[in-house]
């Protein structure tokens, strides 16, 4: 009995217009994109249509719509914040401090942490916020 | 005559884990990169309401959820405007103080901020009640 081989050779896709187009969305993500440090907990900034760009600052300082405070990724009291930006500031005396707040957390709060911050000897602070787009 | 023709076939070096770690690098930076514009609103510290001077009086603006409190008179957006627009005219470089009243939001802040920024006001901060 004589069976009759199918022909094996499959006609090879052509991935190189694939790779290409892959190629092209990879240096584009890496490019445009920017690599962050992701937040110790879930902040929404809040959205504003003036201010300047944002500079690069020496710390980041995030505050939570519920009020939690969290500075350089670790997380912190009220009670410990002038401890914990006294340690970087002996590197760093003319310190600009990012402030990340949640769009969301009460005005007063951040007032309050501002007025710790300027006790603290912090002079410089930049509250982030993201480009609202029309 | 017989030509002998060196056959054609070269051994195609195999593509699929190159798109294997191509794509995986693509998922990556798909996922961790961000977009996002970051604007920066350099603060200047929280005033003191009490040092005052005759000259150059600060401006007590009051923020509440629905509006704006100046002088005891409430404001809409609208009307906070053309009042700060009229102060402005008059003293440009007028001190500006927004006070949060009970649990403002920290967006409702910066709308406000916004506008008196837009209006031209310069020397705006912030205090606590």
């Amino acid at each position: 009995m004589e069976f009759r081989k199918t022909e094996e050779r499959e006609q090879p896709e052509n991935v190189l217009p694939l790779i290409n187009v892959v190629f092209l969305l990879l240096i584009f993500f890496m490019i445009a994109g920017v690599l962050e440090k992701a937040d110790l907990f879930d902040v929404e900034p809040p959205v504003m249509a003036s201010g300047t760009e944002a500079e690069a600052g020496e710390g980041l300082l995030l505050i939570a719509a519920d009020g939690r405070l969290a500075f350089e990724g670790n997380e912190i009291t009220a009670d410990s914040l002038d401890k914990a930006v006294a340690a970087f500031r002996a590197r760093e005396p003319d310190m600009l401090l990012r402030l990340k707040a949640d769009g969301a957390a009460p005005a007063e709060h951040v007032i309050e942490v501002m007025e710790m911050l300027k006790e603290a000897g912090v002079e410089r602070v930049m509250l982030l916020a993201l480009e609202r787009r029309s | 005559m017989r030509l002998h023709r060196p056959s054609r076939t070269r051994q195609l070096v195999s593509l699929t884990p190159l798109i294997d770690v191509v794509f995986i690098l693509l998922v990556f930076f798909m996922l961790a990169s961000s977009f996002n514009d970051w604007r920066g609103l350099s603060l200047s510290s929280p005033a003191q309401v009490t040092s005052r001077s005759a000259a150059n009086p600060a401006l007590l603006v009051r923020v509440t959820q629905e509006g704006i409190i100046i002088e005891d008179r409430t404001l809409d957006a609208a009307g906070f405007e053309t009042e700060l627009q009229k102060i402005l005219q008059t003293t440009p470089d007028r001190r500006v103080i927004l006070r949060p009243e009970d649990q403002v939001a920290l967006q409702r802040i910066v709308e406000v901020m916004d506008q008196a920024a837009a209006l031209g006001a310069t020397n705006v901060s912030l205090s606590r009640p």
